[in-house]
């Protein structure tokens, strides 16, 4: 079964639903036929490039609400998030454009690393609250799940992986996705959002039936 | 799985006449923005982010 997961490096409630499904995954008698893969999605690809701008402050901009009240709406996801075991830090956080962030996992993942590569960037990105516009810190994430640091700085000095990124955000779209999370389990069945763990099995239990049939 | 075939082409209109002469047919229809031909899985309000909002 091929299971595909549209995610951004930056949406809390994709580090959420990875948590969730993991746990579905984890309890499915047919983990061992289950192969994941990783796919880009940009929540806001039009974020300049190579900078960084604090969470509230990015957040308080786009919806023209005070910092506060931006401050008591992220709250909410960090106590979800916190029910899965995943410490968000917004108040640290940085907003970045996630398109090299991408580029590296596209990487990782030629190299049977894509899901290390994208908990490790999420990890950064969310908890750790790294400023992941500065190539630096991406280097430093690519070479913490293996990554050789020569081939991650020679990818973001060049454009590879480019055209694989939009690749996956163009299929994001013809498939009908306008959020992420986005599960699709044999380009058959879709799940949107960070669903319950029950969901998930579900959808794992009629994709492996549909399979079956 | 195969994947459905997502082209679709609507039949070509005609807007109707204007003093006496059959207007020209207009452009056929854009194809529906998203087809999926996906079984949807689980609650349809699920939290999500889209836009850049995710709260």
């Amino acid at each position: 079964m091929q299971v595909e997961i549209w995610s951004d490096i930056v949406c809390p409630w994709c580090y959420i639903g990875k948590r969730r499904f993991e746990k579905a995954l984890a309890e499915f008698a047919h983990a061992d036929e289950v192969e994941v893969t990783w796919r880009s999605f940009q929540l806001d690809p039009g974020f300049a490039k190579g900078e960084g701008v604090p969470v509230y402050d990015a957040l308080s901009k786009k919806m023209g609400a005070p910092r506060e009240q931006v401050r008591a709406m992220t709250e909410q996801v960090k106590q979800v998030a916190a029910e899965e075991g995943l410490e968000y830090d917004f108040a640290s956080g940085v907003m970045v454009n996630t398109f090299d962030a991408h580029r590296l996992v596209h990487l990782a993942q030629s190299k049977g690393l894509g899901d290390a590569a994208h908990e490790a960037f999420m990890d950064a990105q969310l908890v750790r609250a790294e400023d992941l516009s500065d190539p630096e810190a991406l280097v430093k994430v690519a070479v913490e799940i293996g990554l050789a640091e020569a081939e991650a700085r020679e990818v973001l000095a060049g454009d590879a992986f480019t055209a694989e990124v939009n690749a996956d955000i163009d299929t994001a779209r013809q498939l009908g996705a306008t959020g992420v999370p986005f599960f699709v389990m044999d380009r058959a069945f879709g799940v949107s959002g960070a669903q319950p763990v029950e969901v998930f099995t579900s959808a794992l239990e009629k994709a492996h039936q549909a399979a079956r049939a | 799985m195969d994947e459905q075939d997502t082209e679709r082409t609507a039949p070509r209109q005609a807007t109707g006449t204007t003093d006496g002469h059959e207007a020209a047919p207009v452009a056929p229809a854009a194809p529906p923005a998203t087809v999926t031909g996906l079984v949807a899985v689980g609650t349809e309000d699920a939290p999500a982010c889209s836009d850049g909002v995710c709260w």
